[in-house]
């Protein structure tokens, strides 16, 4: 999970605001010119290590930004546009590439890194209970939520099968092509355990009435602040005018 | 064929699970493990087939230090049956699902098909052979896991708890399978928490509490140690705790029990 | 009228015709070989399967009459493999056994009290605030017996809820069972009579898609069908070797339970 326990304001602010907040910050994103966007990628990522697990978030940020970041680099810096600058005095790349990429980068990273924030502070129930106590459709919640506790299942499964599939012999430490042949004896009982447990799950759920209202009662939601219900609205309604200022920017 | 020598073992170093554990399984011999949950009996499992290595002291099998081993090199001596048969069927043919240990063992073409021919043909799935291994049903599915391990030709089987979910049919026909593998001189260690089971089927007993391995030795001499059986928390197979009360000698089934009565009375 | 009613119930070729129907109140056991049907049935009985052909009427009326939230309040299932059975959204044993419930729409303090009732029940209380998907298999077994407690069915129907536990979770369950209030019908499918001698007071025999043999334990156990089909307790068998080798006096009942051996051997030894 990547949860961590969060004393600061970011862990006790309620979910659905802290969402509301992403979305938000998202938005703005797209609006703004590349050298804000690179200052706001800076904040996020100055808030990202006041956490408490705040290594732990860089750590994530930077492993899941990087490949991304270089793939765009290199389109952009090399492909894309005629090269006009020669790096370090020897490799050709393209001025305009450089700074496009500089731009998504940023823009990307930001986003990332302020999911990543909301995903490290919010920890799933809470974020199924909030959306539970605000009647919003159950199913909904269940598609959102539910990944997230069934990916140590899949992590501790893919091991087991592993581990399994080795004692038949599999080595995984051979050829890259050896690999690949493997993949199949790896994937296919992950899948098939998967779609077992669906339908086994599907049937429990039905069984204790999922879904039979369009609501549920929740014991233990998270606290609203008394702000929250009118920041959340601000916040959307910021999103609305923000995603739409960009739109029209894009179309002028 | 297997050895253990002062072996211990944890996941972390907070909870060590096993401490000072020795014992050795001769060849051709079958084995089980028994205990409380939790005391590590598939973790011993897995020590034996070098998916886990030892923290001190070493495992040996076949000779071979599994610290200096994997599972996929000692699957030349070692095959495996797990509890859970889907988390290793991925083929769409019984026989090729089976064929999978074989060929990554590095068989040839013809010895391929005659280890698996030979192993469905043992575990009795001939008519399922062209089958996709996920229509049968759970009983069938271990099966085929069985006659996965069988076709690796393996000079020592391990099986996690083989008689879980089966009925008494099935249960006869795997019974039959591992008296036939002994015969033929594979060692046989198997995890189980039936103690009737056990009485059938094994030669030798190794119980294990508290992380220590209480007791080991012919499955008789252990279940008749009944302080040692009531400190593991085991009970006794049915005809054994009958035994006790007709003042027989250890009966290991209903077949000996009733053997042994019938001499008591003449 | 009885609770369940089944007509002529069958399903595909897995279920050939059952007709049965079952008391409130009564702790039934219907035992059947692997493949026999036992979950197909155990889930035509619980209305999450519609059936071919008949139908099953619960309280007068057919399963498909039923509202969702109101049959999952009259009859509950709990399956062979916890983890499988878990809702996958909730993150506390205590959420879990509130999961069904909350479902129902029913009041805060209703769920409040209806979720500590289940959780003092199943002997989880200290296991409350854990995840359910680190706990045992038989911990996990009993959250999801006190999840469909927490529902207040008036059936509960158990498929095979044991086969993967070791004996002592499997005895925390049976006895659980066992000790659940008369107004709750059991219904407990197995292959092996072992458990349900303990609480059931009528054993039915399920082979090639039939009800076969329909009775007292004693009754249906020896009855050649069940013979054939899933075999005899250890007990019950030694005592029919005896009988075999002239060792057993003509008129003694074998018996089926270590306790009844107990009795029934030191019978035989003093003569």
């Amino acid at each position: 999970m990547i949860y961590r326990t969060e004393r600061g304001w970011l862990g006790r602010e309620h979910p659905l605001t802290k969402l509301c907040l992403v979305l938000w910050a998202v938005s703005l994103m797209i609006a703004v010119p590349w050298p804000v966007a690179a200052f706001l990628t800076a904040l996020a990522a100055a808030l990202g290590l006041s956490l408490d697990s705040g290594v732990s978030w860089l750590r994530r940020w930077l492993l899941t930004l990087a490949p991304l970041a270089i793939s765009l680099f290199i389109i952009h810096a090399f492909f894309l546009h005629a090269p006009d600058l020669k790096w370090a005095g020897v490799i050709p790349l393209s001025r305009l590439g450089l700074l496009e990429s500089a731009s998504l980068i940023a823009r990307v990273g930001f986003a990332l890194g302020v999911f990543l924030l909301f995903l490290s502070t919010t920890h799933p129930s809470a974020l199924l209970k909030a959306l539970d106590a605000k009647k919003i459709s159950p199913g909904l919640s269940y598609v959102l939520a539910s990944p997230l506790l069934l990916i140590d299942l899949f992590a501790e499964r893919a091991k087991s099968i592993q581990a399994a599939q080795q004692t038949r012999g599999l080595s995984l430490d051979q050829s890259a092509l050896s690999r690949l042949l493997a993949l199949p004896a790896l994937l296919v009982p992950l899948v098939t355990l998967g779609l077992m447990d669906n339908q086994s799950r599907s049937a429990a759920l039905t069984g204790r009435a999922f879904r039979a209202l369009p609501f549920r009662t929740v014991l233990n939601p998270p606290p609203d602040q008394p702000h929250g219900p009118a920041l959340r609205r601000v916040l959307l309604a910021a999103t609305a005018l923000q995603g739409g200022l960009a739109l029209w920017l894009y179309w002028k | 064929m297997v050895r253990a020598d002062d072996l211990a073992f944890s996941y972390s170093p907070a909870a060590p699970l096993l401490k000072n554990v020795s014992f050795q399984v001769e060849a051709g011999k079958i084995a089980a493990i028994a205990g409380r949950n939790g005391t590590g009996k598939s973790t011993l499992l897995r020590l034996c087939n070098a998916l886990l290595k030892p923290v001190s002291g070493r495992m040996l099998v076949a000779g071979i230090d599994t610290r200096e081993s994997s599972p996929s090199k000692l699957a030349r001596h070692v095959a495996t049956v797990f509890q859970t048969p889907e988390q290793q069927i991925f083929a769409s043919r019984v026989a090729d699902e089976i064929s999978f240990g074989p060929k990554q063992l590095g068989y040839s073409r013809t010895q391929i098909q005659e280890a698996v021919a030979s192993a469905i043909d043992r575990t009795g799935l001939s008519s399922l052979a062209h089958s996709h291994p996920l229509d049968l049903s759970h009983a069938g599915r271990r099966f085929i896991t069985l006659a996965s391990a069988l076709a690796m030709k393996p000079r020592l089987l391990l099986l996690d708890e083989p008689q879980q979910g089966l009925d008494a049919a099935a249960l006869q026909k795997l019974e039959g399978i591992l008296k036939a593998e002994k015969a033929a001189g594979v060692t046989i260690l198997f995890v189980c928490h039936d103690m009737d089971f056990i009485a059938r089927n094994a030669d030798e007993l190794l119980v294990f509490g508290a992380g220590r391995l209480l007791c080991s030795g012919a499955v008789s001499d252990v279940f008749s140690d009944q302080a040692l059986i009531q400190q593991a928390g085991l009970k006794l197979p049915d005809s054994m705790a009958l035994a006790q009360m007709l003042h027989l000698p250890p009966a290991l089934s209903c077949e000996q029990l009733i053997a042994l009565w019938r001499a008591s009375r003449t | 009228m009885a609770l369940l009613e089944v007509d002529g119930l069958a399903f595909g070729t897995i279920l050939d015709g059952i007709t049965l129907s079952i008391e409130r109140g009564e702790r039934l056991a219907i035992l059947g070989a692997n493949g026999s049907g036992k979950t197909t049935l155990a889930h035509c009985l619980a209305g999450w399967l519609p059936a071919s052909r008949g139908h099953v009427t619960f309280d007068g009326r057919a399963w498909k009459d039923w509202p969702l939230p109101r049959r999952a309040a009259a009859v509950q299932l709990v399956g062979q493999l916890p983890v499988q059975q878990l809702s996958g959204r909730e993150f506390t044993v205590r959420d879990e056994i509130a999961f069904g419930p909350g479902n129902l729409g029913l009041p805060v303090s209703e769920v409040s009290d209806r979720t500590a009732e289940a959780l003092e029940l199943c002997g989880l209380a200290h296991l409350a605030d854990r995840d359910p998907f680190t706990l045992s298999g038989g911990e996990q077994q009993r959250t999801v017996l006190a999840a469909a407690l927490a529902m207040k069915p008036q059936l509960l129907i158990l498929d095979e809820p044991v086969t993967n536990l070791d004996p002592s979770a499997s005895g925390h369950v049976v006895q659980l069972v066992s000790e659940l209030p008369p107004h709750i019908t059991v219904v407990w499918l197995d292959t092996s009579p072992k458990t349900a001698l303990e609480f059931a007071g009528r054993f039915i025999l399920l082979r090639n898609g039939k009800c076969v043999v329909d009775g007292l334990p004693r009754t249906v156990l020896f009855h050649p069908e069940s013979l054939a089909a899933i075999g005899l307790p250890p007990v019950a068998e030694a005592a029919r070797l005896a009988a075999e080798a002239g060792l057993w006096p003509d008129g003694l009942p074998y018996p089926l339970t270590l306790q009844e051996a107990r009795a029934s051997f030191q019978k035989v030894k003093h003569g």
